[in-house]
């Protein structure tokens, strides 16, 4: 028997109150109303600009590093509301996430100081679209291995040297988001101190 | 009706004990075989067993919590069907759960091939004391249910990115502490 079916099948008896609490365990975390027609409304103003922004796919020209194997690559964009950016990036659309480029389970292999990970999602995105669209990506940050916590010092102080070099960074949802064009992807200006691990904020949800 | 009345039916071996735990846990059961197993009328099977096995435990055993027990009852039943079947390779649900708890767990030539699931039982309540209540939620809830990702994020009111990235840091941790207690040579 496999180990890792040991360890699945070990699961079976754990204690029932961590059953019993995960059963019944709910988190009510409604947007308003608002809220979801903005987004609607916001979504069908950028899809039209997007229409009339490309005619046709951009091919890719960069290399970039990603960590695991490939997926097959056929894929819709998905635009959101648009943020606080400069007139030119307000012209681009804002990718977020792309359709049906196969499974990925979050298996990723963590980033040592010094390197930068794209996830799939994200770089088959900027091969695609390269300098002509703005991601809205989530970065994880890792020292010597280890996926620092949001809310650390050192996080804190990253993000501000980020801003200082033009990075637009938002928190929310405990998740670190930048909203960055493609030089700034590709020519991410790292601290060798840490590794760094890019992903499209909404890659998941296809 | 409450458990209590449901497992007064199984001790005054009345059938209809059976109708009410259809009833009542029939959805959860099936559910927490189909995650398994990806197979409908398989974890139906599974679902039948479970009844009929409850009905010849209740009693003597008589327990708190039916629902869980019905649950303990139709997971062990799908992971031995699981493992009857394996070869056929017709499940797909078990084997991605698999595929992510390998990465907490290394070969079996590098285990020692005493360590038993009970151990690991004990091990893996010791480990979930330790963490906070809603880390511990998706992990139950993914690996003794074998709910899909999507659905858990859902639940939990955040991004399915998230909950991942989540996930996988929990498994990242439960590797750790397996190896912090030498379930890893």
């Amino acid at each position: 028997m496999k180990n890792s079916q040991k360890l699945y099948n070990s699961i079976t008896e754990i204690d029932d109150r961590y059953i019993d609490e995960a059963l019944n365990y709910k988190t009510v975390k409604k947007r308003p109303l608002w809220h979801k027609i903005g987004a609607v409304a916001a979504c069908l103003v950028i899809a039209g600009t997007a229409v009339f922004t490309f005619g046709s796919a951009a091919k890719p020209n960069n290399q970039i590093g990603a960590s695991v194997s490939d997926g097959t690559a056929s894929y819709d964009v998905t635009t959101q509301k648009n943020y606080d950016s400069t007139e030119q990036d307000r012209k681009m659309p804002l990718i977020s996430s792309i359709e049906n480029i196969g499974l990925y389970d979050g298996k990723y292999q963590a980033p040592e100081n010094g390197e930068l990970f794209y996830s799939i999602p994200l770089r088959k995105a900027i091969e695609k679209y390269n300098e002509k669209a703005v991601y809205k990506t989530t970065l994880d940050i890792f020292s010597d291995g280890e996926n620092l916590e949001i809310n650390s010092d050192k996080v804190s102080a990253e993000i501000k040297r980020l801003n200082a070099l033009g990075y637009k960074t938002e928190i929310n949802n405990n998740q670190i988001i930048i909203y960055a064009t493609y030089k700034q992807l590709t020519q991410f200006e790292k601290y060798n101190g840490f590794g760094y691990f890019f992903f499209l904020y909404d890659e998941w949800e296809h | 009706m409450d458990d209590t009345e449901i497992i007064a039916l199984f001790f005054k071996r009345d059938e209809s004990a059976i109708t009410q735990c259809a009833t009542k846990y029939g959805a959860f059961c099936q559910s927490v075989a189909l995650n398994i197993l990806s197979n409908a009328s398989d974890a139906q099977e599974c679902v039948n067993d479970t009844y009929l096995k409850a009905w010849n435990s209740i009693p003597p055993n008589q327990p708190e919590k039916l629902g869980l027990y019905l649950g303990r009852i139709v997971r062990n039943i799908a992971i031995n069907l699981y493992n009857k079947n394996h070869r056929k390779k017709r499940y797909a649900g078990i084997q991605a759960l698999l595929s992510e708890l390998e990465e907490c767990i290394a070969s079996p030539s590098d285990v020692e091939s005493a360590i038993e699931e009970k151990e690991l039982t004990r091990f893996l309540n010791s480990w979930l004391a330790s963490l906070d209540e809603n880390d511990r939620v998706i992990f139950v809830r993914r690996y003794w249910k074998g709910e899909p990702l999507k659905e858990i994020a859902k639940d939990c009111g955040e991004a399915p990115n998230k909950t991942a990235k989540r996930m996988y840091r929990l498994r990242l941790n439960l590797k750790s502490a397996l190896e912090k207690e030498d379930f890893l040579l």
